[in-house]
C-alpha cells in the first residue's frame, strides 16, 4: 500500500514532461489583456552571511480590473513581492522579470520607477498608523503625492484630497486632523485616498483588515470592492484574511516560504483547497461563524535562509512522501499535478507531487441491510452513503442514534461486510484486497469503538492491550514494541509505569480506558483514525478532555480523523468538514463553518437546534 | 475443594500402584475365589486374581481413561465448536446439523458400532468416548464462542487482521478457558462412566483391569449376590468408580460456578 | 445453555451401566449367535383359558435372552437354536433319558440285510399343527428337500442317503450310498419331518420366514419370539401324538443373574457349562431345589488353519502351543475344576469312543515347547506372533490366561475379536489364523471327527477343520463309518484320535461339565441325555422330558 502511493505519483510526474518555472506563460492561459506579469520573481537579501530568500520563484499574471489575492502566513513572502513591484528593494535583491504593460520593471534605474510607483502602481501599506507622520495633518499628507507626482498646486491637491477622501468615506473633519486623533480605519481610508491619490493603475492593498475591529474591516471590503468596481483598477491584495479575500478577490495566489503553491479562482480555493498548505491555512482560520479554535498546521514556517530541499511544505505535510523530500515540485494545472485526474481543476494550478490534497478515505455507495432476529423484517441501516477523508482533516459524522452512522463506520473499517458500495483508501479499492496486502491496508485505518470496556480485552494487561496490534502485525521486536506501546501511552496522557502497565480492564476508569483505547489505535501509525461516538461513555468534563487529546493527537501526527457522534455541539470545535447522516443516508456535507452557519438541509437545522451550548 | 483432594488421593493410588498392590494385577496369584485372607485382602477373583491388585491397578485405566478421553471429546469440541462459532456461516450450519444428527443418534447402538468398527482396546475406547461425548461440548463451546465473538475486542482484533488461529489463540480459547476446564473435568466424569459401562457391555478390552471389568466378572458368577462374595469382589470396583465420578463431579459443579458468574459479570 | 442434571445423568449412566450387565448373556458357553432372523410370527392369542389336566406344569420359565434364530427348520443356529426348533417339528426317531434311541414319528424301523436299507413305519393319526394329516410323502419330501438345499443341513451327513422312497402308504424306505453305522442318531434322529403342503412351494427356505415356516408336527407352537429379547414362547400342542404335553408351556425369558433368578423363583431352572463349585451350588442343595450333573461333552478348541501363512502351518509350533497351554489350569481356573483338559485326539472322555492315549500326547511341557520352536527355526527369544480370532460372547478370562500361558514359550497372540455370528462365519470361510471356538455334541457319534477333519467330508460349518489332510486319517475316517461292529469302529476311532493328537489341526482345550440346577416343585424331571440329543447336543433340554414327564418311554405322566 504505502509503496504504490509512493510510486505512483513519481512515474506520473516522469510521464508528463516536467515545467521549469520560467515556462509558466500565464496563470490564465489565454489572457492577453494582463497589465501586469511576473515571471520568476525573486527577492533575496543578503545578510553576513547567508542569503535571505524571501521569495523565490513566484510567477503570476494580473488582468485589468481584476483583483488578485495573495495569501500567506506572516513571513511567508507577501509583503517582499508588494515591495518588488514597487521596487522598494534595493538594486540587485530583486531578479526575474516584472512587465507592467509589456515594459520591464526589474533593473530599472530610480528615475524610471518614479514614473511608475504611485502613478502606475500604489501601495497602500500594511501599518496605516505608522505610515503617517504624526505632525502633520492627515489632509496634508494626502495632498502631498499629489502635488509631489503630478505637479498639482497645494489649492489644487488639497480640493483633490477633499475629493478622494470622500470617495474612501472620510469628511473634511477627518483631513483636519492629526493622525493620532483618527481610528485604524479612519486611516486606513486615509491611506486609501493616499494611494489612489495619482489614479493607479494597480493598487497593492497589503492586509487592509488586519488589526481592525469587525465592524471597520466590513466597512474596508467594502469600500475596496466599490473603488475597484468604479475606478476598473487592478487589484492585488495581500492578506491572510480568508474572509476579506473570498469576498474580494477573483483569483487566489497562495504564497508559502517564497514561493506559490497554489493559486486558483478564489471561491473554489476558499471552499475546496487543494493544496495542503491551503488547507491547513484555511483550517487554522478563526472564523466569525464556526466555534473552531483548535485548528492549525503542525510546526512553524521554515528559515527562510535555509529553505528545504524538495517541496518547502514538506516537513509540515501530513501527506509528505519521500519524492516530496528530494524533488521542488512545479506550479502547474491542477489536472496534470495530480496522479488520480478529477473534475473540477480548470484553473486551479498547484505545486504539489501528489496533485495536492490526499483523498484518505473515499467510501461511496454503501449498503447494509440487517435482519432482524426471528422476522424476515429487513432494516436498511445504511443505504447508499458514503464520506470522503482527506490527508490530515477531521471529518464529523452526525446524526441521530439509529441513523446508521455507527454501521457507516463499521462496513468502512471491516467491521462489517457491505452490501454494495466501495471503500478506497489512499487510492486502493480494499474491496479487491485480500490477504497481506489487505492486512497493510487496514493498518492505515484504526477504529476506537464506542464502548472501551468492550472494545478491550478483559483478560489483557494494559501492555498486551496497546501492543496487540503490532503483535499481530508482527511489526518490530518485543523492545520496539514496549518502545511504541509507552510513546503511545504518553501520547495519550496516561503512565507508563510498569506497574499500570499490569493493570487489567477493571481497574481502570472509563476515561482511562478510552485513552488506552486511542494509545491501542496509534500504536500502528495510521493514517486515519474512525471513533466512534468515542466519549459517550464518559461524563462531561472527561468527554471535553478526551476530545481535546484526538484532536492534539490528529494535528501532531497529522492523520485523518472521523468523529462519529450524535452530538453537534461536541463536534463543531473540532471538525473540518461535517456529513450529516439520516436513515442510513447523508443528507448534507461541506465545511465546517458553512454546516454550521447556513445548513440547508432541515435535519441539520434540527441537530443544531439541539445541541446544546457546548464549552471546551 | 474436597473434590481435589480425592482426586489427588486417586491420582497417587494410580501412580503408586506398583509400589501398593501386593501382587500383579494378572498373575494368578491365589486359587479361583479365594475369600478374603492376609495373602488377598479382598480374596480373588474367578480365576485366581487378587482383587485388591486389581483394584489398586484399576485407579490407572479409569485416570488414563478420564484424562485422554475428556482431552480428546474438549479438543475435539473445541476445534469443531469454536471453529463453528467463530467462523460462522455454512461451514457452522454444516458443523451444528452434524452435531444435531449426532445427538439424536441413540447412544448405545451408536457405542455398539463404534466398538464393533474400531475394536477393542484402551486406546479404542478412549476414542469411542471422545467420539460420543465429544458433540454436546461442542454445542456449548459454539455458544459460548459465538457470543465471544460478538464481544468487542475480538471484532477487533479480527479487524486488525488478526487470524483466525490467532483470535482463537489469543483470544477465543483463553477466554473459554474456564468453560473448557468445567467440560474438561465433566467429560472426565462421564468418561469414567461410560468406561465401566462399556467394560459392562464387554466392549472394550476384556484383559484391561479396570474397575468396570472386575464388576462385570463379577456379575457373570451366577448367584453372586446370593453369598457374600460381592462385599469384597463387587462392591469395592463399584464404591471406587462412584466415589471418581462423584468427585469429578463436584470439581465441574465448582467450576462451573466460577465460569458463569463471569459470563453474567457484564450487561 | 442447558446442562443435563449432572449427578442423575452420571447416576443413569452407572444404572443404565449396571442394567446392560445384567442384560447382557451370562456365561454360558454355547456362544450367541444373532443371524439375521425373520420377525416374530403374529402371536397367536394364548389360549390359557383351556384348562389342563391337574397334574401338568402350567408353565416352565427357562432362560432365555440369547437370539438363536427364527426355530423354523432353516433359521435357528446351533445347538440352543435346533432345541428350539424341535419342540415345533418332530423326526422319524428320538431319544430318551438313557440315551436310547426310542420311536418317534416312526413307530419300528428294520434295516435290510445289507445294511443298506432302512424302512420305517409311519406312526398313525399324526397331524400337522394346521390340521393336515402327516403322511408318508411329506417324510420323503423332507429328505429330499434337505438333500436338494445342502449336504450340510445341521451338519447332518444327509449326502449319504441315497434315496428315499414311499413303500405303501405307512412306511419309508432310506437306501443310503454305504453301510452307515450312525444312521440313527446322526440322520433319522436329527432329521426333521416338514410339511411338504407348505414347503413344497418354498424356494429359498432361508428367507421363508412367516408363520408358515413354523408349522409343524411337534410338541409345542410358537407363540411370541423376539430376537432383540432372545425370547421364546411356546405353548402345548393339545392335539400332540402322545397326548396333552405334560409341560403345557415353555418359556425361555430374559434375566440377570441366573442363579439369583432361579432362588427368587423368577425361572425353574438353569443350566451351567462348568465355571461352578460347590459353593456357588450351595443356596440350591435344600428343597425345593435339585441339582442334577453331567460330564462335558460341550468343549472349546483351538482350531489351526493350515492353509494360511502363519507359523502355526508348521506342525512343531502346534505342538509347541500344545505343550505351552496348560489344560489342567484351564479347567482348575476357568471351569473353577468343573469339567475336564481337552483331548488332542478330538473326543471327549465322556463319548464311548474316547480314546486315553491321545489325552497324554502332550504334556504340559514348557521347555520341550521351546526346543520344538528352536527346531522349527526359531530362534530363543524370537517372539511367535499368531493371530487369534475369538467371540466377544466367549469368556475373556480364556484369552486372557492363553495369552499368559503362551508367552511363557515366547509366543504372542494376537487378539482378534469378533462377535459369535462373525466368528462362526470367518470360522466357515477359514478367515483366520487360529481361532477359538467352542461346540457341543462331543458325546453323539464319533462320526463328527470324519465330519470335521476328514479332507474328504463335505461337511461346511464352524467346526470344520481348515487345510487339514491327511491320506491315511481320510481312509480310517471312510472305513468306520460302515463298522457296524463296536470293536472294530472303536479301533479305527482310537486310530483316528491318535492320529488327530500327532497332526493336531485343532486343540481341544477343554470340556465343560455339566450341571442343572432346578426347582423340583415345579418340574422335576430334568435331566441330560447321554451323547445329546438330536445328533448330540448336550443341554437339557430334550423336549422328551418335558412332554412326557418322565425319564423314558412314551406314555405321559399321570395320563390314563
Ligand atoms: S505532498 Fe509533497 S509536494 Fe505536496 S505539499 Fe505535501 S510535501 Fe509538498
Amino acid at each position: 500500500m504505502a509503496t504504490a502511493i509512493e510510486t505512483t505519483p513519481v512515474e506520473t510526474l516522469h510521464a508528463a514532461p516536467l515545467q521549469q518555472p520560467g515556462d509558466i506563460t500565464s496563470l490564465r492561459p489565454a489572457d492577453t489583456t494582463s497589465r501586469l506579469s511576473v515571471r520568476d520573481l525573486r527577492v533575496h537579501f543578503p545578510t553576513a552571511c547567508e542569503v535571505v530568500r524571501a521569495v523565490d520563484g513566484v510567477s503570476f499574471d494580473l488582468a485589468g480590473g481584476e483583483a488578485l489575492a495573495v495569501i500567506g502566513e506572516t513571513g511567508s513572502g507577501k509583503t517582499s513581492i508588494a515591495r518588488a513591484l514597487l521596487g522598494l528593494h534595493p538594486a540587485g535583491v530583486t531578479t526575474g522579470s516584472i512587465r507592467l504593460a509589456g515594459q520591464e520593471l526589474v533593473g530599472l534605474p530610480e528615475d524610471a520607477w518614479r514614473a511608475v510607483r504611485w502613478r502606475r502602481i500604489a501601495l497602500a501599506a500594511q501599518n496605516a498608523g505608522s505610515a503617517f507622520d504624526p505632525v502633520y495633518r492627515i489632509g496634508e499628507q494626502i495632498a502631498e503625492p499629489l502635488r509631489h507626482h503630478r505637479g498639482l498646486t497645494p489649492v489644487e491637491a488639497l480640493a483633490r484630497a477633499i475629493l478622494l477622501a470622500e470617495e474612501v468615506g472620510l469628511s473634511a473633519r477627518h483631513l483636519a486632523a492629526y493622525p493620532h486623533q483618527l481610528s485604524g480605519g479612519e486611516k486606513q481610508r486615509a491611506m486609501l485616498a493616499m494611494a489612489l491619490s495619482c489614479q493607479p493603475e494597480i493598487l497593492i492593498v497589503d492586509e487592509p483588515t488586519s488589526g481592525q475591529d469587525m465592524l471597520a474591516r466590513a466597512e474596508v471590503i467594502s469600500l475596496l470592492g466599490r473603488l475597484r468596481r468604479e475606478r476598473g483598477m487592478s487589484l492585488l491584495l495581500i492578506s491572510h484574511d480568508l474572509a476579506a479575500v473570498a469576498q474580494l478577490a477573483d483569483r487566489v495566489a497562495v504564497l508559502y516560504a517564497g514561493q506559490l503553491v497554489e493559486a486558483g479562482p478564489a471561491a473554489g480555493l476558499i471552499e475546496d483547497p487543494r493544496h495542503p498548505y491551503t488547507w491547513g491555512l484555511r483550517n487554522a482560520y478563526p472564523s466569525m461563524t464556526t466555534a473552531r479554535d483548535l485548528a492549525g498546521i503542525r510546526g512553524d514556517l521554515p528559515d527562510p535562509t535555509q529553505p528545504p530541499a524538495g517541496c518547502r511544505f514538506h516537513p509540515r505535510c501530513t501527506q509528505a512522501v519521500e519524492r516530496c523530500r528530494l524533488v521542488e515540485p512545479t506550479l502547474m494545472p491542477l489536472e496534470r499535478a495530480r496522479p488520480f485526474p478529477r473534475q473540477g481543476g480548470e484553473d486551479r494550478w498547484i505545486a504539489c507531487h501528489l496533485g495536492g490534497l490526499q483523498t484518505l478515505l473515499r467510501a461511496t455507495d454503501l449498503r447494509k441491510t440487517f435482519s432482524t432476529n426471528g422476522s424476515a423484517a429487513k432494516v436498511e441501516a445504511v443505504r447508499g452513503a458514503g464520506i470522503e477523508v482527506y490527508e490530515g482533516e477531521v471529518v464529523a459524522l452526525v446524526g441521530q442514534t439509529g441513523s446508521g452512522k455507527s454501521t457507516l463506520a463499521r462496513l468502512i473499517v471491516g467491521l462489517e461486510q457491505a452490501e454494495a458500495g466501495r471503500v478506497e483508501l489512499e487510492g486502493q479499492e480494499l474491496t479487491a484486497l485480500t490477504g497481506e496486502a489487505l492486512r497493510r491496508a487496514r493498518r492505515r485505518v484504526q477504529y476506537i469503538a464506542q464502548d472501551p470496556f468492550d472494545a478491550l480485552s478483559p483478560r489483557l494487561t494494559v501492555a498486551e492491550i496497546v501492543r496487540e496490534p503490532l503483535e499481530i502485525h508482527r511489526l518490530g521486536t518485543r523492545a520496539e514494541q514496549d518502545a511504541v506501546v509507552r510513546d503511545a501511552l504518553s501520547a495519550v496522557g496516561l503512565p507508563v509505569a510498569s506497574e499500570f502497565l499490569a493493570r487489567h480492564t477493571h481497574e481502570l476508569s472509563g476515561g482511562q480506558l478510552q485513552r488506552i483505547a486511542i494509545a491501542r489505535a496509534l500504536v500502528l501509525d495510521p493514517k486515519l483514525l474512525i471513533a466512534d461516538e468515542p466519549v459517550s461513555m464518559l461524563d462531561p468534563s472527561e468527554q471535553a478532555r478526551v476530545i481535546i487529546l484526538l484532536k492534539q493527537i490528529q494535528n501532531q501526527r497529522g492523520m485523518g480523523l472521523v468523529l462519529i457522534s450524535h452530538d453537534l455541539a461536541l463536534v463543531r470545535k473540532v471538525a473540518d468538514r461535517i456529513y450529516v447522516m439520516r436513515a442510513g443516508e447523508i443528507v448534507e456535507w461541506g465545511p465546517a463553518s458553512r454546516i454550521i452557519s447556513r445548513p440547508q438541509h432541515e435535519y441539520t437545522g434540527a441537530l443544531l437546534a439541539a445541541a446544546p451550548a457546548f464549552d471546551l | 475443594m474436597p473434590g481435589l483432594g480425592i482426586l489427588t488421593i486417586f491420582v497417587l493410588v494410580a501412580l503408586l500402584a506398583p509400589v501398593l498392590a501386593p501382587y500383579d494385577p494378572h498373575a494368578l496369584s491365589g486359587q479361583p475365589l479365594e475369600r478374603p485372607s492376609a495373602a488377598h485382602p479382598l480374596g480373588t477373583n474367578d480365576i485366581g486374581q487378587d482383587i485388591l491388585s486389581e483394584l489398586i491397578f484399576g485407579a490407572r485405566i479409569s485416570l488414563i481413561v478420564a484424562l485422554a478421553a475428556s482431552m480428546g471429546t474438549v479438543a475435539l469440541a473445541t476445534l469443531i465448536g469454536a471453529a463453528a462459532g467463530y467462523l460462522g456461516g455454512w461451514l457452522d450450519t454444516a458443523l451444528m446439523r452434524g452435531v444435531d444428527v449426532l445427538l439424536a443418534l441413540p447412544r448405545l447402538p451408536l457405542l455398539i458400532l463404534l466398538a464393533a468398527l474400531l475394536g477393542a482396546g484402551l486406546p479404542q475406547t478412549i476414542a469411542i468416548i471422545a467420539l460420543l461425548f465429544w458433540p454436546a461440548a461442542a454445542r456449548t463451546i459454539r455458544a459460548q464462542t459465538q457470543s465471544l465473538r460478538r464481544r468487542g475486542y475480538i471484532q477487533m482484533a479480527r479487524q486488525l487482521g488478526g487470524g483466525t488461529g490467532y483470535v482463537l489463540r489469543r483470544h477465543i480459547v483463553p477466554a473459554l478457558a474456564p468453560l473448557l476446564a468445567f467440560e474438561l473435568v465433566m467429560a472426565a466424569g462421564r468418561a469414567v462412566a461410560l468406561e465401566a459401562g462399556l467394560a459392562f457391555l464387554g466392549i472394550g478390552d476384556a484383559a484391561a483391569k479396570s474397575w468396570g471389568l472386575m464388576m462385570r466378572f463379577a456379575l457373570n458368577l451366577p448367584g453372586l449376590l446370593l453369598g457374600d462374595r460381592w462385599l469384597w469382589w463387587l462392591l469395592p470396583p463399584a464404591a471406587c468408580l462412584t466415589l471418581l465420578i462423584l468427585t469429578l463431579t463436584c470439581i465441574g459443579i465448582g467450576l462451573e460456578e466460577r465460569w458463569q458468574p463471569r459470563l453474567k459479570r457484564r450487561p | 445453555m442447558s446442562h443435563p442434571n449432572r449427578p442423575s445423568f452420571l447416576i443413569l449412566i452407572v444404572i443404565a451401566g449396571l442394567l446392560a450387565a445384567c442384560a447382557a448373556p451370562t456365561a454360558t458357553p454355547a456362544p450367541v449367535a444373532p443371524e439375521a432372523a425373520p420377525t416374530a410370527p403374529a402371536a397367536a392369542p394364548a389360549s390359557s383359558t383351556a384348562a389342563p389336566a391337574p397334574a401338568r406344569v402350567k408353565a416352565l420359565r427357562l432362560v432365555g435372552g440369547t437370539d438363536w434364530g427364527y426355530p423354523s427348520p432353516f433359521g435357528f443356529n446351533r445347538g440352543p437354536g435346533y432345541t428350539r426348533a424341535s419342540y415345533i417339528f418332530d423326526t422319524l426317531v428320538w431319544r430318551d433319558r438313557f440315551g436310547q434311541t426310542i420311536p418317534w414319528l416312526a413307530t419300528e424301523w428294520r434295516v435290510s440285510d445289507d445294511n443298506l436299507t432302512w424302512t420305517f413305519t409311519l406312526r398313525d393319526g399324526v397331524k400337522w399343527h394346521d390340521g393336515k394329516p402327516l403322511t408318508v410323502e411329506d417324510v420323503v419330501f423332507s429328505y429330499q428337500y434337505f438333500a436338494k438345499t445342502g449336504s450340510g443341513w445341521f451338519m447332518a451327513p444327509i449326502s449319504d442317503v441315497a434315496s428315499v422312497t414311499a413303500v405303501g402308504e405307512r412306511q419309508v424306505a432310506i437306501k443310503l450310498k454305504r453301510p452307515f453305522a450312525p444312521f440313527l442318531t446322526t440322520i433319522a434322529e436329527p432329521v426333521f419331518i416338514i410339511p411338504k403342503h407348505i414347503w413344497e412351494k418354498v424356494e429359498d427356505p432361508k428367507k421363508f420366514t412367516g408363520p408358515e415356516a413354523v408349522i409343524g408336527s411337534g410338541p409345542y407352537k410358537l407363540i411370541q419370539y423376539s430376537k432383540a429379547e432372545g425370547a421364546y414362547l411356546y405353548e402345548a400342542n393339545d392335539d400332540y401324538f402322545l397326548g396333552k404335553p405334560y409341560v403345557q408351556r415353555l418359556e425361555f425369558i430374559p434375566v440377570g443373574d441366573v442363579a439369583l433368578a432361579l432362588a427368587n423363583r423368577q425361572i425353574d431352572a438353569f443350566d451351567k457349562f462348568g465355571g461352578v463349585t460347590d459353593e456357588m451350588l450351595a443356596p440350591f442343595t435344600k428343597a425345593p431345589f435339585r441339582i442334577g450333573k453331567a460330564p462335558g461333552e460341550w468343549g472349546m478348541n483351538l482350531y489351526f488353519n493350515l492353509s494360511a501363512q502363519s507359523p502355526i502351518a508348521d506342525v512343531r509350533v502346534r505342538r509347541a502351543i500344545a505343550h505351552t497351554v496348560d489344560r489342567d489350569a484351564l479347567v482348575a481356573r476357568l471351569l473353577l475344576g468343573f469339567g475336564e483338559p481337552g483331548s488332542p485326539g478330538g473326543l471327549p472322555p465322556a463319548n464311548p469312543f474316547y480314546n486315553p492315549a491321545a489325552q497324554t500326547v502332550y504334556p504340559h511341557d514348557v521347555a520341550q515347547a521351546k526346543a520344538l520352536l528352536r527346531e522349527a527355526d526359531y530362534a530363543e527369544g524370537q517372539a511367535v506372533t499368531i493371530n487369534l480370532t475369538y467371540s466377544t460372547s466367549d469368556n475373556p478370562r480364556l484369552v486372557e490366561m492363553l495369552a499368559a500361558q503362551l508367552a511363557e514359550a515366547g509366543i504372542a497372540l494376537k487378539p482378534v475379536p469378533m462377535d459369535q455370528a462373525a466368528l462362526d462365519a470367518a470360522a466357515q470361510a477359514g478367515n483366520y489364523d487360529m481361532l477359538l471356538v467352542g461346540f457341543g455334541g462331543l458325546g453323539g457319534d464319533p462320526d463328527q471327527l470324519r465330519r470335521n477333519f476328514a479332507s474328504t467330508s463335505k461337511t461346511v460349518g464352524f467346526s470344520r477343520a481348515r487345510g487339514y489332510a491327511s491320506a491315511e486319517f481320510d481312509k480310517l475316517a471312510d472305513e468306520q463309518v460302515s463298522l457296524l461292529d463296536f470293536a472294530a469302529r472303536k479301533a479305527a476311532l482310537d486310530r483316528m484320535q491318535m492320529i488327530l493328537a500327532q497332526d493336531l489341526p485343532a486343540l481341544p482345550l477343554y470340556y465343560t461339565a455339566r450341571v442343572v440346577v432346578y426347582n423340583a416343585e415345579v418340574f422335576d424331571n430334568w435331566y441330560f441325555t447321554p451323547g445329546g440329543y438330536g445328533g448330540g447336543i448336550p443341554m437339557p433340554f430334550n423336549k422328551h422330558q418335558f412332554i412326557t414327564g418322565l425319564e423314558t418311554g412314551l406314555k405321559i405322566k399321570g395320563a390314563q
